[in-house]
């Protein structure tokens, strides 16, 4: 699916104003980047709408906005179970870390996730651990960014035919210069601020697009009745239990659900508010940004089956290709324009804030972790610089990564998001909130996680064993086997604790009165 | 639960790992949250338990709107009136929590 550039003059030129407009926050953030404050957390002093899309922007990706409709249109409305848990995400976010990150935050240096676990445990190994955590995940979650930026300059530009086999390297490779260039040069000022008008554009394109797909497909009734009377698809597409196992739906709830306590690029957004105070209206502007962005995937998910059923589209050989075939072949051009805009939005905040993170990790984190003279040691280098190479370091894992992936976008961004979540979200979860939990079993838990999603990923891939298989039911996602077994191991190394009698943690006495707060 | 169900994969399983993973978040909730949020997490847990219960028990069944039940089903008890619920909780208790703080009802 690829359209001559030509052909879609307002097209190429609103993906070409808002690629100079995010470069030229870039330009404007270089001047307000003075310290690796400034760099990685924005200089603390963002307001909680700003805040809120921000965190919205980061989120929502490549991932939901080509992602979800191209699997939506593999496995049915059961795949909407992993974007339908912004529900109560928000809320959740909030009560849970909202309140502490940010107070830990406000007492201590605090700029990443691993810096929130070196505060909470005092334990070198959990920080270096969590650390390799947010690598790992933010090369694997970068590469799907970059993949969905490939596959949307590939559609916009048409370059597909022009270059044949080497189009989605070539996309790929433009499209990361120019996330690069902003995020080297203004850090978290630029990440933010673009974040925000990223946010407004997804906002507003995602409704347009939601009643332009109504329109398109010839309203909900024609919609859901063609779908359903089509042997392609058949009524089971719209039952979300109906192609794809209660295992795998749930599993989506539960990966997605509770593993959004575990993502870096939008806890990390949580430090950067100015006043915690301003948490009360976070779940409001979020949830409901989520929820208005939700459309987009609900409403291509639909229309374009619907569209094919109908034999007004030819069926999808990528399945990844649903939002551009349906936006640049469905909606008028200038509607088209913004929401090839707003795609593009999608995919480079998220892109811009996990390349912070990575960069944070190994430039700050990681050499932390690994100092043996702990917080006393001063540090030897300039961060300021060294989170500007980790920056292209970073990016360039994640382009390997991206161009050797041999599947949908989807499933990659599945794989990293469940990284994070099972390396992650029991340490901070429960750790945050309970003063039993002590270090080992953060890091015990943090390893499991890391080590049994990459694991099972690993063996759900390889052929080149064809008789070693997932050790478990048919259905269930690698992720939520990791998540549960990465909850599992942290609680059951506390309850051992308790049930041995052995010393509760020392916490520091900023830190206890934060969890009390 | 969680992990024993995914392991084991039959069909009692897929139920006890659907109410269980539904339900997790609101015991996440409650864990971190002072009264009122408790107060809130079991609203959450009936909303979601009783979606997942729902979704299952209806799956394959009648359509309403076009659609099968168990996808309204999904829409109300994971997105809407969660949306709802939780937000309007959120900001209520948050109040509560700045004259109380030892309370930690709420953010």
């Amino acid at each position: 699916m690829s359209v001559p550039a030509l052909d879609r003059p307002w097209v190429v030129a609103a993906a070409l104003g808002y690629l100079a407009v995010v470069l030229a926050v870039g330009a404007w953030s270089w001047r307000r980047t003075r310290s690796a404050r400034d760099f990685y957390i924005a200089g603390q002093g963002l307001g909680v709408v700003v805040t809120g899309l921000a965190t919205m922007s980061a989120a929502f990706s490549g991932f939901v906005f080509l992602g979800g409709p191209g699997l939506t249109y593999r496995i049915g409305l059961g795949s909407l179970m992993i974007v339908a848990p912004v529900g109560f995400t928000a809320a959740m976010l909030c009560w849970v870390l909202g309140k502490r990150l940010r107070l830990l935050a406000g007492v201590r240096e605090i700029y990443t996730v691993p810096d929130a676990v070196r505060a909470r445990y005092g334990s070198r190994l959990a920080t270096g651990l969590a650390a390799v955590a947010v690598v790992v995940g933010a090369v694997g979650y970068l590469g799907a960014q970059l993949l969905a930026l490939g596959r949307a300059f590939e559609a916009v530009f048409g370059t597909r035919e022009a270059l044949g086999e080497w189009s989605l390297a070539a996309a790929t490779a433009v499209g990361l210069a120019i996330v690069l260039a902003y995020s080297i040069a203004g850090g978290m000022v630029a990440g933010a601020w673009t974040d925000l008008i990223q946010g407004v554009l997804m906002v507003v394109a995602a409704a347009a697009v939601f009643i332009g797909a109504l329109a398109a497909g010839g309203g909900w009734g024609r919609i859901t009745e063609s779908i359903a009377a089509s042997e392609r698809f058949g009524p089971a597409f719209l039952d979300p239990l109906g192609t794809v196992p209660a295992l795998t739906v749930f599993g989506f709830v539960f990966v997605f659900g509770v593993g959004v306590l575990g993502q870096p690029h939008m806890l990390h957004k949580l430090y950067m508010l100015r006043d915690p105070r301003q948490l009360r209206w976070l779940p409001l502007v979020l949830g409901g940004s989520q929820s208005v962005c939700l459309l987009l995937w609900l409403g291509v998910g639909l229309a374009v089956p619907a569209l094919v059923a109908q034999g007004r589209m030819a069926p999808l050989a990528n399945p990844d290709d649903a939002t551009p075939a349906f936006v640049l072949g469905f909606l008028p051009e200038a509607l088209a324009g913004l929401v090839i805009a707003a795609l593009l939005a999608a995919i480079m905040s998220t892109a811009d804030s996990l390349l912070n993170l990575g960069a944070a990790a190994l430039a700050r984190d990681l050499p932390r972790a690994l100092r043996r003279g702990g917080e006393e040691e001063p540090v030897r280098y300039d961060e300021l610089a060294a989170g500007r190479w980790a920056t292209l370091v970073v990016a360039l894992a994640a382009a390997v990564c991206a161009l050797l992936y041999d599947d949908l976008i989807a499933l990659l961004g599945t794989f990293a998001f469940g990284t994070f979540a099972a390396a992650l979200t029991p340490a901070l979860a429960v750790g945050l909130n309970w003063k039993r939990v002590p270090a080992v079993a953060a890091s015990a838990s943090i390893a499991t996680g890391l080590v049994l999603n990459l694991g099972l990923e690993l063996l759900a891939r390889q052929g080149a064993l064809p008789g070693l298989r997932l050790p478990f039911a048919a259905g269930a996602l690698p992720s939520a086997v990791a998540l549960a077994g990465s909850f599992t191991v942290l609680f059951a190394v506390t309850g051992w604790h308790i049930v041995r009698r052995l010393p509760a943690p020392r916490l520091d006495p900023d830190v206890a009165a934060v969890m009390e707060a | 639960m969680i992990l024993a169900a995914l392991l084991l994969g039959v069909e009692r399983a897929a139920w006890a790992f659907a109410l269980a993973a539904a339900v997790f978040p609101a015991v996440l909730i409650a864990l971190a949250g002072g009264r009122r949020a408790r107060s809130v997490a079991v609203v959450l847990a009936v909303l979601l338990g009783g979606g997942a219960a729902l979704m299952l028990g209806l799956a394959g069944g009648g359509q309403v709107g076009g659609l099968p039940a168990s996808a309204w089903v999904m829409f109300g008890a994971f997105w809407g009136w969660p949306l709802i619920v939780t937000v309007w909780a959120y900001a209520a208790s948050f109040r509560a929590d700045q004259e109380a703080p030892r309370e930690g009802g709420g953010g």
